[in-house]
C-alpha cells in the first residue's frame, strides 16, 4: 500500500470520525450547560 | 397533540439508522474505488460539506419548524408546494415495496450461511437457487413459497415496530439495531485486516488516480453517493425532524448524523475491501477482477470470499448478513414513517389508522418482489426511485426554497436554537452547488433513460412507475385534507411574510 493511499485512508478516518467527535463534544457541552441552567 | 421523540439521543439514533443503510455497507467501497480510489476522497468530503450537510439543515429546520411531514411542511410554505411533497412520500412508498424483498433475501442468506450452504457457484445459487429467476419481467413464475416464511416475517416485525409509534416503535428498534450493527461491523473489520491480502484489498479502494479529480463524472459520483446515502430529498428527514421538540440545535444534529452516516461507510468499507482482498489473494487475481457493488457485492462475492476464509466461515457470514438485515431494518422503518406522516398530517387520521392505510396496500405490492421477476422489477423501481425520482426532487426542493422562497428565513430559525451559528454560505450552497450539481445530474439521468431506457428493461414499466410518482402526486394534493394541515404554526416563516 502507498504512502498516498494511506494518507487518504487517514484523511477520510481523521476527517469524518473528527467530524462525530466535535458534534459529539459539543452534544454533551450544550446538555450541560442546559441542566445547569434548569437546576438553577 | 402531536408525539414528540422522548429523548434527543432517540432522534439522532433514528436519523442515523435511517441514514446509515444498504449503500453504506454494498455501494460506497466499490464507487469509491472505482472513482479514482483515494483521489475520490477529495470530491466525496466536499459534497458532504456543500449538498450533504446544507440540505439535511434545511430539512430539520423544514419539519422542526413546520411541524408537518413533508406534504403538511411544503404545503404550510405554500400551498403550490404541496405535490413536491407528496411526490417525495410516493418515492418512499415506492421504495418501500421492493426494500422489503432485499430484506427477505438478507434473511434467507443469515440461514444459507450455516455450512455456507452457498457452495462453490454463489452465481447460480443466487439466481437459481434463491430467486429462480424468469427469462424477463412479462414472465412472473409466481410466488416463490420459500421466501414467504422471511417475507411474513419482515413484515411482522415492521407492522409492529410501526403501530408501537415513534418512541415505543421506532426509538426502541433503533436502540436495538445500531449497537448490533456497530457490534459486527468492527469484528468484521478486525478480521479483515488480520487476513493476508487485506492490504492489497485497501490499496484498491485508497490509492489515489489523481486525473479522476478532473473528471467531472467523478464529481457527480460523489454527489450522487453523498445524497442517496443520507436519505435526503425523500420526505424521511423531514418527517422524522417534525417530532422534534422546538428547542433543539438541528445544525449540530445535521453534522453528527453525516459524519456518522460517512465515518461509517469508511469504517465498513476497510472491513469490506479487506475480506475482498483475501478473496483476491486466495484465488490468485486482481482485487479489481472481483471487486462489485449492490446485489452482486451482497450475495455473491461476499458469500464467496466468506467460503475462502481460514476459519469461522459461517460466523463472518451471519455477522456480515446480520448488518446487513440492521441497517436495511432501521432504513426500512423510516422509510415507512415518512410515507404514514404524511398521510396522517393531511387527513388528521389516527397513527393506527395511517398505519394501516400504508401498510396494506404496501404489503399487497410487495409481493410481485418475491416472484420469480421479482429481480427485474427491484432493479427498474431502485433505478426510477433513486436515479430520476430523488434526483429530480432534491433539484426542486432546492430551487422551491432556494429561489422561490427566502433561505434566510430559514436560516435564523436554524440557528435560533443552534449552539454554532450557519452562515451565509449555507444558502448558496443550496442556491448554487446543489441545483448545479443535482440539475445536471438529474438531466443527465432522464436523457440516458428517454434515449436508451435502462438495461433492456419495457419501457411501459418504467412510465407506469414514473405515472405513479407524478399523477400519484398531483391527485395527492387536490385530495381536500383537513383545515389544520394548511396552518402553519405561528411563529414559522410563511411565503407572504
Amino acid at each position: 500500500m502507498s504512502t498516498s493511499a494511506i494518507i487518504m485512508m487517514a484523511i477520510a478516518c481523521i476527517g469524518l470520525w473528527g467530524g462525530i467527535a466535535v458534534s459529539m463534544a459539543i452534544m454533551f457541552k450544550s446538555d450541560k450547560k442546559r441542566k445547569e441552567a434548569a437546576e438553577k | 397533540m402531536r408525539e414528540q421523540w422522548n429523548s434527543k439521543l432517540g432522534f439522532i439514533l433514528a436519523a442515523i439508522g435511517s441514514a446509515v443503510g444498504l449503500g453504506n455497507l454494498w455501494r460506497f467501497p466499490y464507487i469509491a474505488a472505482t472513482n479514482g480510489g483515494g483521489a475520490f476522497i477529495f470530491p466525496y468530503l466536499f459534497a458532504i460539506l456543500t449538498a450533504g450537510i446544507p440540505i439535511l439543515i434545511l430539512e430539520y429546520t423544514l419539519g422542526k419548524t413546520y411541524r408537518s411531514g413533508a406534504p403538511g411542511s411544503f404545503a404550510r410554505i405554500n400551498k403550490k408546494f404541496e405535490a413536491l411533497g407528496w411526490f417525495q412520500v410516493l418515492i418512499s412508498f415506492l421504495i418501500t415495496v421492493y426494500y422489503f424483498a432485499i430484506v427477505v433475501w438478507v434473511i434467507c442468506y443469515i440461514g444459507y450461511s450455516f455450512g455456507c450452504q452457498w457452495g462453490d457457484d454463489t452465481t447460480g445459487f443466487l439466481y437459481g437457487n434463491v430467486l429462480e429467476l424468469t427469462g424477463g419481467m412479462t414472465e412472473l413464475g409466481g410466488i416463490k413459497t420459500h421466501l414467504l416464511a422471511p417475507f411474513l416475517f419482515v413484515w411482522v416485525v415492521v407492522a409492529i415496530v410501526m403501530y408501537r409509534g415513534i418512541n415505543k416503535g421506532i426509538d426502541v428498534a433503533c436502540k436495538i439495531c445500531l449497537p448490533i450493527l456497530l457490534a459486527c461491523v468492527v469484528i468484521i473489520v478486525i478480521r479483515g485486516l488480520t487476513l493476508p491480502g487485506a492490504i492489497d484489498g485497501l490499496a484498491y479502494m485508497f490509492t489515489p488516480d489523481w486525473s479522476a479529480i478532473a473528471n467531472p463524472d467523478v464529481w457527480v459520483a460523489a454527489y450522487g453517493q453523498v445524497f442517496f446515502s443520507l436519505s435526503i430529498a425523500f420526505a424521511i428527514m423531514i418527517s422524522y425532524s417534525s417530532y422534534l421538540p422546538k428547542d433543539t440545535d438541528v445544525v449540530n444534529t445535521a453534522f453528527l448524523t453525516a459524519c456518522t452516516n460517512h465515518g461509517f461507510e469508511i469504517f465498513a468499507g476497510i472491513g469490506i475491501f479487506s475480506i475482498i482482498g483475501y478473496m483476491a489473494f486466495v484465488q490468485g487475481v486482481g482485487v479489481e477482477d472481483v471487486a462489485a457493488a449492490g446485489i452482486g457485492l451482497a450475495f455473491v462475492v461476499f458469500p464467496t470470499a466468506v467460503s475462502t476464509l481460514p476459519a469461522l466461515n459461517s460466523l463472518f457470514g451471519v455477522l456480515f448478513f446480520v448488518s446487513l438485515f440492521t441497517a436495511g431494518m432501521t432504513s426500512l422503518i423510516s422509510i415507512i414513517q415518512s410515507v404514514i406522516t404524511g398521510i396522517q398530517d393531511k387527513w388528521e387520521m389516527s397513527h393506527t389508522k395511517a398505519t394501516t392505510v400504508v401498510l396494506v396496500p404496501a404489503f399487497i405490492v410487495s409481493f410481485l418482489f418475491i416472484t420469480g421477476a421479482g429481480l427485474y422489477f427491484l432493479d427498474l423501481a431502485d433505478f426510477i426511485a433513486n436515479n430520476i425520482g430523488i434526483v429530480a426532487s432534491g433539484v426542486i426542493e432546492v430551487i422551491l426554497i432556494g429561489w422561490f422562497f427566502r433561505p434566510e428565513k430559514l436560516r435564523q430559525a436554524a440557528n435560533e436554537f443552534s449552539n454554532f451559528s450557519i452562515g451565509k454560505w449555507w444558502t448558496w450552497c443550496l442556491k448554487l452547488v446543489t441545483v448545479v450539481v443535482l440539475g445536471y445530474t438529474t438531466i443527465s439521468n432522464l436523457v440516458s433513460y428517454f434515449t436508451e431506457g435502462y438495461e433492456g428493461y419495457p419501457m411501459w414499466v418504467g412510465y407506469i412507475m414514473l405515472a405513479f410518482l407524478i399523477v400519484g402526486a398531483i391527485i395527492l394534493t387536490l385530495m381536500k385534507g383537513k383545515e389544520g394541515f394548511y396552518k402553519k404554526p405561528e411563529d414559522a416563516p410563511g411565503y407572504e411574510d
